[in-house]
């Protein structure tokens, strides 16, 4: 039997567990919109924490990453401390927005910013924006899970429809299960794709210790070496890896955390402890070890065993084909299957839940009652993969452009976070006008002018958002009092006379 | 105006910042040299030293500092 055919037995397998979780899922009894949308805000530790690992975790890690690594080498790297950075960046943002979440009941995003700044039309933006990310993020995947299916077939499965047959199993338990369904599942693939990693590592050691007698560090530093001064210094690659690009696609890459999709993953858990134990131990710690460690294994590695590719994003999937045995093969291969579900997976279940709630119930139907708002969630499940494979067909960018443009608008939502959650003088039209000019700048650096001046994308979309967020928030009316007294009097009592001390109450009040 | 961290743990937003600035801004140009420290170029190596820089100011943040953590057993007043 060869390696292929167990894949697609396991495969098979793999998949009628998860399509088992959606069916069981689904019976679980909604009283209130949010034990559909939050998963009944009931997620914990464990379930939690690999939840939101494995929806950062996707085809862009296991694809992408290690194919810039082994592409443009040491300043790629150099990249990867957008892992700690994003695991601050939750600490500082989690647990205010959960607390404000569960305060006031507000079950998505687009409510929370729309109530906080009474703003239809930030709740509205938040929503383009939630759509803008999720759909190019979701196509990254079944793009991914395509082209995995096709390489490892050795070319017999057209890689449209191995997107397709992912994308039938994702959008059958999301719709199913919603929230719950994903994250349960999304455990199971979070073991399974870290197993993944791992094994793609131990297979180019063993690889390179049995090709020669150096030893692994010596025939990697050799290959290094033999790639010139770029692979190790900046600019790396056409000049284009220097640090503003190094920082700025950094900072794009923290957009997953401030996107509203991941917004909402977070308003399901128990409890706002939890986000420590998920930000150091899991975020931080369990995946920095696997960005700083195995991916240059895997990636500069890889440099030493694979000299041509004629695409970076086949480095682990040529890695994979050509060097491990049947039980390694099948096991990588279901974690990097397990790594694109699962991110599809979360973001689905998260963006039909808000398009239901703050697009359905908000303007077409406010009297829906809990079961109508879930079966408008499930029907735009439907919705978004549909938009999502048409993306993945007519945008044929590599898997970390795809990844980089979603998460650029996620970035985007920055500002606003910051007014809920530390900032009380970030306004209405402040943050209208930050997002309208953030979008316009992201949308033109990316499809008109690529990177101009070295600065990515994100890091457009972020300075525009921040320099207009701030300018015009310094001349226009702060949120009500009333308001900040219920989000930010939260975590500090004496804020409403802090305001008024400082003569910023008559504003205020007015709003 | 900051809302909601106390004057003795302010010192940590300056830290983030500098770290950040190091760890992916212009301090990155620090370590962009054609030199290796045993097997490991000295830009890798500096990225690994700014790694658990990092993680120790994500240990901060989420075990010593008191801003980072809400109390959790509000009522929840409105929801639905």
């Amino acid at each position: 039997m060869s390696n292929f055919t167990i894949l697609v037995i396991c495969t098979a397998l793999y998949l009628l567990v998860c399509t088992c979780i959606g069916i069981y899922t689904s019976r679980i009894k909604v009283v209130k919109a949010s034990d559909f949308f939050l998963a009944g805000h009931g997620l914990g530790p464990i379930v939690l924490s690999l939840a939101m690992m494995a929806t950062v975790f996707s085809a862009w890690f296991i694809l992408g990453h290690q194919g810039l690594t082994w592409q443009v080498g040491f300043p790629y790297i150099a990249h990867y401390a957008h892992i700690p950075l994003m695991a601050i960046l939750g600490l500082l943002i989690f647990s205010r927005q959960w607390i404000v979440c569960k305060k006031n009941g507000y079950i998505t995003p687009s409510e929370m910013y729309g109530s906080y700044f009474n703003s239809e039309l930030i709740r509205v933006l938040v929503l383009i924006i939630a759509c803008l990310y999720a759909i190019p993020y979701v196509a990254l995947q079944l793009r991914g899970a395509g082209y995995t299916f096709n390489v490892l077939s050795g070319g017999q499965i057209d890689p449209v429809k191995g997107a397709i047959v992912l994308g039938l199993v994702v959008v059958f338990y999301v719709f199913m299960g919603g929230l719950k369904a994903a994250a349960i599942t999304d455990t199971i693939q979070g073991f399974l794709l870290y197993i993944a990693a791992a094994f793609m590592g131990i297979t180019v050691v063993t690889v390179i210790l049995s090709s020669g007698d150096a030893g692994f560090f010596a025939t990697v530093k050799g290959a290094v070496a033999a790639q010139g001064k770029g692979y190790i210094t900046m600019p790396a690659v056409g000049k284009m890896w220097s640090w503003p690009y190094v920082l700025t696609i950094a900072l794009a890459t923290s957009g997953i955390y401030t996107s509203p999709s991941y917004t909402m993953l977070t308003m399901a858990a128990k409890s706002s402890r939890l986000f420590r134990f998920q930000a150091f131990f899991v975020m931080a710690l369990a995946m920095g070890i696997m960005y700083y460690f195995f991916s240059p294994m895997i990636g500069v590695g890889g440099k030493a065993i694979v000299t041509q590719l004629k695409n970076t994003d086949a480095l682990s999937l040529t890695l994979i084909f050509n060097h491990m045995g049947p039980v390694m093969f099948t096991v990588t291969a279901l974690g990097i299957l397990a790594a694109m579900n699962s991110t599809a997976a979360g973001y689905l279940a998260n963006t039909s839940s808000m398009l239901a709630r703050d697009l359905y119930c908000r303007y077409i139907n406010p009297e829906a009652s809990p079961q109508r708002q879930v079966l408008m969630g499930r029907l735009m499940v439907l919705v978004i993969v549909f938009l999502a494979i048409i993306f993945s067909v007519f945008v044929l960018d590599y898997l970390v452009l795809l990844g980089t443009l979603a998460t650029a608008f996620g970035l985007l939502m920055l500002p606003a976070i910051v007014g809920i959650c530390y900032c009380p003088g970030i306004t209405k039209a402040g943050v209208t006008w930050g997002l309208i000019g953030g979008i316009t700048a992201v949308m033109l650096t990316y499809f008109v002018w690529r990177h101009p001046l070295g600065i990515h994308t994100g890091g457009w979309g972020f300075i525009v958002n921040s320099i207009v967020c701030t300018v015009v928030s310094t001349y226009t009316e702060k949120p009500s009092l009333e308001m900040i007294r219920k989000t930010h009097g939260i975590w500090d009592k004496d804020i409403v006379n802090k305001l008024k001390a400082r003569g910023t109450a008559d504003k205020s009040i007015k709003a | 105006m900051i809302t909601g961290i106390p004057k003795n743990e302010r010192w940590f937003l300056w830290a983030l910042l500098a770290w950040i600035l190091l760890a992916l801004g212009p301090g990155l140009q620090l370590a962009s040299k054609p030199v290796f420290i045993g097997y490991f170029p000295l830009l890798y190596v500096y990225s690994v030293v700014m790694f658990f820089i990092g993680l120790w100011l994500c240990y901060m943040a989420g075990y010593k500092l008191k801003f980072t953590v809400m109390p959790d057993d509000l009522e929840n007043e409105n929801e639905e």
